[in-house]
């Protein structure tokens, strides 16, 4: 009887708490009581400090953040690590640490900003990095790759075949040292890329030509392209693209030769820079377009 | 003025919130939740008040407030219909935004729940873990000693 008494009182405890508490709806948290789906939506729109800093913010909190699709890292979000000698390696030790506690096997966004450390030596080391990570990412079925790599005078160094070979990739943007190299028994297969950006990237005009040939599904062209060696013609050609921009960099002289062929019927818009406008360019389709500047 | 015109061509739709609210809404706005679009598909009798089961009266008269907006875009440019969803978002308490959250999860619109998620993860942002704590109401049920363990293994997540 004892025991029912107070088993009594200690429901009239809680129903008391709920009642002050309940009325004032401001207390509770709502938040955590979300859906997953809809939290871990939340934390794939916050930068990966913030992201993780969740982590500790109660029990329901601890391994969400390990759950986001977007990755978006920039090294000037580790300025805490500036300080340190060897800070590249240190940042690039961290990154490595947060892809690995990534659980998701499907990466949709990966976004890298990088900066390279000012010293030669560190040069070899921070090729390996990069590509080692553009290596995991293609490995998990990425949809948009962005690699913005801060050019300081770091040799070029090749993009790992996995990129031309990613299937799930439909956004793909590239600026800094990467060279485009491949043989012609390389198998392009990049069936759902849409949009494709090469910004101071090195490539070969007649790879180009290969490449967008093997992108059925390209929409959205842009290269803004450094002088390469013997570059005399580069065929774009390209059934479903509709926004093209070129833009050739350095001395115009250099490039007094080269000829642009464009084979794309369903181009709305073009953007040709200025060394192009006084050079050869032959669009079938040209006069149609509005040229946009 | 277009807008007038065109309503008057749309059919309508009658939604009903979980307390038993009746909104009447034209086909074009409802249809901006992919729930209610496969409801209809489904339905025999359009003039049946549609059910919209967990969501209460108040949130579903903001819903539609956004899906009538989104429903007549080409009234205003993107810019402004930008800036309209902002002042839609910042002018929702907490609360608001919790059920707005469930409310867009459930009757699948997708702008609303993209809006309102960028909305709460902006509070988030730049927020040490006691500030958003108290922001948000979250119970800290670590022990010190866990709490320590945990920021041990991301130190720099929390050095700021």
């Amino acid at each position: 009887m004892a025991e029912h008494q107070e088993i009594s009182t200690k429901r009239l405890k809680l129903s008391s708490i709920k009642d002050n508490n309940g009325g004032d709806s401001d207390n509770e948290d709502r938040l955590s009581s979300l859906p997953d789906s809809i939290l871990t939506d939340i934390r794939s729109l916050l930068d990966i400090p913030s992201a993780v800093a969740t982590s500790v913010l109660s029990r329901r909190w601890r391994y969400y953040w390990t759950q986001v699709t977007h990755l978006h890292i920039d090294y000037d979000d580790f300025e805490s690590l500036f300080s340190d000698d060897d800070y590249f390696s240190k940042i690039s030790t961290t990154v490595d640490h947060i892809i690995r506690q990534c659980s998701s096997p499907k990466i949709n966004t990966f976004n890298l900003r990088i900066e390279h450390p000012f010293m030669d030596e560190e040069f070899e080391t921070t090729e390996r990095y990069i590509v080692s990570l553009i290596t995991l990412i293609c490995g998990r079925f990425a949809n948009e790759l962005k690699v913005d790599v801060f050019d300081t005078g770091m040799p070029r160094f090749p993009l790992p075949f996995c990129v031309y070979q990613s299937i799930t990739l439909s956004k793909l943007e590239l600026r800094g040292p990467f060279v485009c190299v491949f043989s012609d028994s390389l198998a392009i297969d990049l069936p759902n890329l849409k949009s494709l950006v090469l910004n101071s990237v090195d490539i070969a005009p007649d790879l180009i030509s290969k490449l967008t040939k093997s992108c059925p599904s390209l929409e959205s062209l842009d290269l803004q392209l450094p002088w390469v060696e013997n570059a005399d013609t580069m065929n774009i050609s390209a059934l479903n693209l509709k926004c093209l921009v070129v833009i050739l960099k350095g001395n115009s002289g250099k490039w007094k030769h080269f000829e642009v062929v464009i084979d794309a019927p369903k181009l709305e818009r073009v953007s040709l820079g200025e060394v192009l406008e006084e050079i050869l360019v032959d669009v079938p389709t040209l006069n149609t377009l509005e040229e946009v500047n | 003025m277009a807008s007038t015109s065109t309503s008057t061509l749309s059919r309508k739709l009658i939604l009903k919130s979980s307390d038993g609210e009746k909104f009447e809404v034209d086909e074009n706005v409802a249809m901006q939740s992919q729930t209610i679009k496969h409801m209809i598909e489904d339905l025999d009798d359009i003039n049946s008040p549609i059910p919209v089961s967990i969501v209460t009266g108040t949130i579903l008269s903001k819903v539609i407030e956004y899906c009538k907006k989104h429903a007549t875009e080409d009234s205003d440019s993107d810019e402004q219909l930008k800036q309209w969803d902002k002042e839609y978002a910042n002018n929702m308490d907490l609360n608001t935004l919790y059920y707005l959250l469930l409310a867009a999860n459930y009757m699948e619109i997708k702008g609303l729940l993209e809006l309102i998620t960028q909305c709460v993860a902006d509070m988030i942002k730049g927020k040490s873990p006691e500030e958003i704590r108290a922001h948000f109401n979250i119970k800290n049920d670590f022990t010190p000693q866990e709490e320590a363990n945990i920021r041990n293994e991301n130190p720099w997540a929390f050095e700021n």
